[in-house]
């Protein structure tokens, strides 16, 4: 049997995609890779070899079986999604322009943390970080940083010490300076700034450049007035704002400030991305 | 421009394994299922227990919003009454334990998660209903753009696709391998062209979301969000602009300061039904107008019970 050369361009096109969604999703720095999930990376990987599989079985049946001339609307999008996954991957940059980066800074509405898991960094043992007595930076995981600075006071571990600690610079609507970083959920089209206000620098660093920044978390004193206020409200509403995370009520937790003594300009790391994850411990970013 | 090709690349390569699985489950359930299992699920009869079913087969089924659509599409081709078609692809994202799970893991924050899950879960299902029985309803394959809806004929072959395959017109095979060879080949067909009609439409979505993120000023809808009345309106605009993934919308809804339950809700149940990534996913089964109708069917039932709730909730 003979068929129409135009049957091979669809399982060409499609042992193409195949094979640039496994390699992209393998090679460990491309942009793309950096740009999913680790979890939908493997997936992606995976289905990206199976297209491939098929796409042989399919070439070597046209051999055998014969097969009417595919339609020219069929072959028209096979080949723009091949040609659009390869310039893709030809032609991605690897994290965002600082322009964007400063759009995005108008979103840092997840100011106040990770959603969830800050208990569990108040009861760490101090000793599993070096001796405050040192004096030197502690480099931190910016996550741990973050959900830190949604307790209530400051835990032990964190007495007396320096942290250092990587971000983007960005500012929100009401021109607050933050360090702040893309969180990632799933992919980075779904990436979120995450940030934590700092205080104390004197001369702006540019907004949407990464910095490394030294210091330490401070808590707002608490006031003593206005304390007293949330216990009226509280017993007069019906709902108690007794949760610190109430959305219902404007007021926002008295989240800590990230108090700087020194910054400097570093160039962005491979993966600008931070990676929705479950990690407690105040280990120094790899 | 760079950020373009970044947000455009990286949206359409997350959601291509998805729909090439979709397919591919979708041409192996064709394969392997008897073809009188359409009548087995046509048992219910009646309309309500049909949208019962698909629902059911959304919280089973591995199944989320990318892949459910060349799944819907061959299962309609199979002869799925529409009433558990519909409800199937609209309730799949929602209700499936995934998104479930992470949408009590958003909310543990506020200490209330079930309330969160409940009512998500409750309007959700009540919308998705509506719409079923809306698009199930009277005048048949109207709303369908797959034209084999109805397609009696009990062929194993029925994908109405004016396909290129010749299985069903060369006569008797010459032997056993070519018959196994036909068979492998319908599948693979069935498999990659459902494939590549919904990854198509996702190309197109993925260039359209990627310039609205770039394009359109989110900033504008966090000052909206704060207004009680605004809010809600405010949150299903901000869905269908952000189009998430419905297994991680609840962690980004969920640490916004100052943004009223109702509104979440809205974000939350209308973003998984319908956003500017599903129009045009969704163009590959449903005419344009219906789309529309479905669009504006949600954005206005997903606000509705948000301002209900509003009023209700103290």
């Amino acid at each position: 049997m003979k068929n129409n050369r135009l049957c091979y361009l669809p399982p060409i096109s499609f042992s193409l995609i195949g094979m640039l969604m496994a390699c992209l999703t393998l090679i460990p720095g491309h942009p793309l890779a950096n740009a999913l999930h680790p979890v939908l990376r493997i997936f992606c990987a995976g289905v990206g070899l199976l297209a491939f599989g098929i796409s042989i079985v399919w070439i070597a049946l046209i051999e055998v079986v014969s097969i009417k001339v595919p339609s020219l609307k069929e072959c028209f999008q096979w080949v723009a999604l091949a040609a659009f996954l390869l310039c893709g991957s030809w032609f991605a940059p690897n994290q965002f322009s600082p322009e964007h980066l400063k759009r995005m800074g108008a979103l840092l509405a997840l100011q106040n943390g990770m959603p969830f898991g800050a208990e569990q960094l108040g009861n760490i043992s101090p000793e599993c970080l070096p001796s405050p007595e040192d004096g030197s930076p502690v480099e931190i995981r910016f996550e741990t940083l973050l959900r830190t600075s949604m307790l209530e006071q400051m835990p032990t571990w964190m007495e007396g010490r320096v942290f250092k600690v990587r971000g983007i610079c960005m500012m929100t609507e009401n021109k607050e300076l933050h360090i702040a970083r893309l969180m990632m959920f799933c992919c980075m089209a779904d990436a979120m700034p995450v940030g934590i206000r700092m205080a104390g620098i004197s001369e702006t660093p540019a907004e949407g450049q990464w910095l490394e920044v030294e210091g330490s978390l401070k808590w707002p004193v608490k006031d003593l007035n206005k304390i007293a206020e949330y216990l009226k409200e509280d017993e007069a509403d019906v709902a108690p704002a007794s949760s610190p995370k109430n959305t219902n009520n404007n007021e926002q937790p008295p989240a800590a400030v990230f108090e700087v003594k020194k910054w400097h300009q570093i160039p962005p790391p491979p993966s600008p991305f931070l990676l929705m994850n479950n990690t407690y411990l105040p280990l120094p970013e790899s | 421009m760079n950020d373009f090709i970044l947000l455009a690349a990286s949206i359409f390569l997350e959601g291509l394994p998805f729909a090439l699985m979709g397919g591919v489950l979708a041409a192996t359930v064709d394969a392997l299922l008897p073809s009188g299992f359409p009548e087995w699920v046509t048992r219910p009869r009646t309309k309500i227990l049909q949208v019962g079913a698909g629902i059911l087969g959304g919280f089973i089924l591995p199944i989320c919003e990318c892949s459910n659509v060349p799944f819907v599409r061959r299962m309609l081709a199979k002869g799925l009454p529409p009433a558990v078609a519909v409800s199937f692809l609209f309730s799949a994202p929602l209700v499936n334990p995934v998104c479930l799970a992470s949408t009590y893991l958003a909310f543990a924050g506020t200490g209330k998660p079930w309330m969160f899950l409940g009512l998500r879960l409750g309007v959700g299902l009540c919308i998705i209903s509506i719409l079923a029985l809306w698009l199930s309803s009277g005048k048949g394959t109207g709303v369908f753009a797959v034209s084999e809806v109805h397609a009696g004929d009990s062929g194993h072959h029925s994908c109405g696709c004016s396909c290129g395959c010749s299985g069903h017109n060369t006569g008797t095979p010459q032997n056993m391998w070519q018959a196994l060879a036909q068979g492998v080949f319908r599948w693979i067909h069935a498999a990659t062209h459902d494939f590549v009609s919904v990854a198509f439409y996702l190309l197109i979505a993925a260039l359209c979301v990627a310039a609205m993120q770039i394009f359109i000023d989110r900033a504008s809808f966090l000052a909206l969000m704060q207004n009680r009345v605004a809010a809600p309106v405010a949150a299903v605009g901000l869905a269908y602009i952000l189009c998430l993934c419905s297994s991680v919308d609840a962690f980004v809804i969920a640490a916004f300061p100052g943004v009223s339950t109702g509104a979440k809700l809205a974000f939350l149940t209308a973003g998984p039904l319908f956003d500017f990534k599903l129009f045009w996913l969704y163009q590959s089964l449903f005419k344009r107008g219906t789309i529309i109708k479905i669009g504006l069917a949600v954005t206005f039932l997903a606000v509705a019970a948000a301002w209900v709730l509003e009023a209700c909730l103290p």
